[in-house]
């Protein structure tokens, strides 16, 4: 097999592990580099079964993969009617794989993303059909509601406004920095050029941003917490 | 020893987030995407960062949406005694639009709380070029949640962004915004809440 086929390893010069999940990895594996050779033996035996018809390897290949396929499907075409839109991938995969499309077993993960990614665009196509086809016919089509629920929509705007008493706090150039890189999408590079910042300086701001984050969410948390104690004790104080 | 069916190596919280913004390579993609569909660690990671850029976009557009409207008070109290008068005499016969308002539009699925306008306003529609394949010209058509068009014009692209004025004011609803580069055809589609 050539080099290149090789799922590669996620991590290399700008893709570096990332310390705590690296070490889970090691822990649970014995070393990141032992394991790509195992995966590939894997793969390549596991489409063999499946080929030839063995009923475990298809339950071995949804554990495999359905939680992979079900977390692209949903951030890409949300959580409707997602567990048919997850069966309906994995039949795609089974049946290709049985047809002798998969040349290359140890291809076995890009295999299935292409597929996935087929799927996607293919119901995406389909919504923007329908959608076109449906107002010729029902001028009182209906579409999908994709609104959060009320419990998520307030839970989203109390973060959001974590997010905002983070970004109150930033001196303004901080606050520029964070703006230019989340809400208009320039690439770390144009910031660093165009506000003289070197990439350490960049990364620490971002990092130090969430960790700011992050600690105002917990206090929140913590006095929820208390006043929900402090509501029962008095409740009860009164019974 | 049983044999693992499972790549450990992670990606870092920087590659999460040119991820999600689709500013990494084709390759880098590839094997991210192949990973993630094995990984529930960094799914877990993605499905955070996405939250995260979510809410940080959402907070930062409200903030500049506030001190635009802070200045754009402070500059019209400034200059509403100078210009009351003659305003009054001159265009007394014409009705005043409301301003426009920008939004910038993202493809961030799950959550419609990123793309939204205020009803009654022209919209100054932007869109990162970041995740759109290079083309000659951009299209925009904004459709109505039951398919009805209600405006397409030419999207321009500047600085990064692609964007376009919308000048007729929305009444309240879910639109959807199409952009299209002829002839290659459907690009992107992007909700849109007016409220």
């Amino acid at each position: 097999m050539n080099a290149s086929e090789h799922p590669a390893k996620v991590g290399d010069e700008n893709m570096l592990p990332s310390a705590d999940r690296s070490a889970n990895a090691a822990t649970e594996s014995g070393g990141p580099d032992s394991v790509s050779a195992e995966v590939y033996a894997g793969w390549v035996e596991l489409v063999g079964r499946i080929k030839s018809g063995e009923t475990g390897s298809m339950e071995e290949l949804y554990q495999l993969f359905s939680k992979g396929i079900r977390f692209y499907l949903c951030r890409q075409l949300g959580p409707q009617e997602l567990d048919d839109k997850v069966h309906d991938t994995f039949v795609v995969v089974v049946q290709a794989i049985r047809r002798g499309e998969l040349r290359e077993p140890e291809r076995l993960m890009g295999f299935v993303r292409t597929i996935v990614r087929r799927q996607v665009a293919a119901h995406i196509d389909r919504v923007v059909h329908n959608r076109r086809e449906q107002v010729d016919l029902d001028s009182t089509v209906r579409v999908a509601d994709t609104r959060e629920n009320p419990e998520e929509s307030a839970i989203f705007r109390q973060r959001a406004e974590l997010i905002q008493r983070v970004l109150s706090e930033l001196p303004e150039r901080d606050r520029q920095i964070l703006t230019r890189f989340y809400l208009n999408e320039q690439s770390q590079d144009q910031i660093c050029t165009e506000m003289a910042l070197t990439e350490t300086q960049f990364r620490l701001l971002k990092s130090r941003a969430k960790a700011r984050f992050g600690e105002l969410g917990k206090k929140k948390l913590a006095q929820k917490t208390l006043q929900a104690v402090f509501l029962r004790t008095s409740a009860d104080l009164f019974h | 020893m049983e044999i693992s069916l499972v790549s450990r190596d992670h990606p870092d919280e920087n590659v999460l987030e040119e991820y999600v913004f689709g500013r990494l390579s084709d390759a880098k993609t590839e094997v991210l995407e192949e990973h993630l569909l094995l990984c529930p660690q960094c799914q877990a990671a993605l499905a955070e960062t996405d939250d995260y850029i979510r809410l940080v976009k959402f907070a930062a557009s409200r903030k500049l949406e506030t001190r635009r409207r802070r200045s754009g008070k402070r500059a019209a109290i400034a200059a509403a005694g100078v210009l009351a008068a003659a305003s009054i005499a001159i265009f007394s016969w014409f009705k005043p639009h409301a301003p426009a308002v920008s939004v910038t539009l993202v493809s961030l699925r799950g959550g419609t709380e990123s793309n939204q306008a205020a009803a009654g306003h022209p919209l100054d529609l932007s869109i990162a070029e970041g995740d759109i394949p290079p083309a000659p010209q951009y299209e925009l058509e904004m459709v109505t949640s039951g398919g009805e068009a209600v405006w397409s014009g030419p999207a321009k692209p500047s600085d990064g962004r692609l964007s376009a004025h919308i000048a007729r004011s929305l009444h309240a609803g879910r639109y959807w915004v199409r952009l299209y580069a002829p002839p290659t055809g459907l690009l992107a589609e992007y909700g849109l809440q007016v409220k």
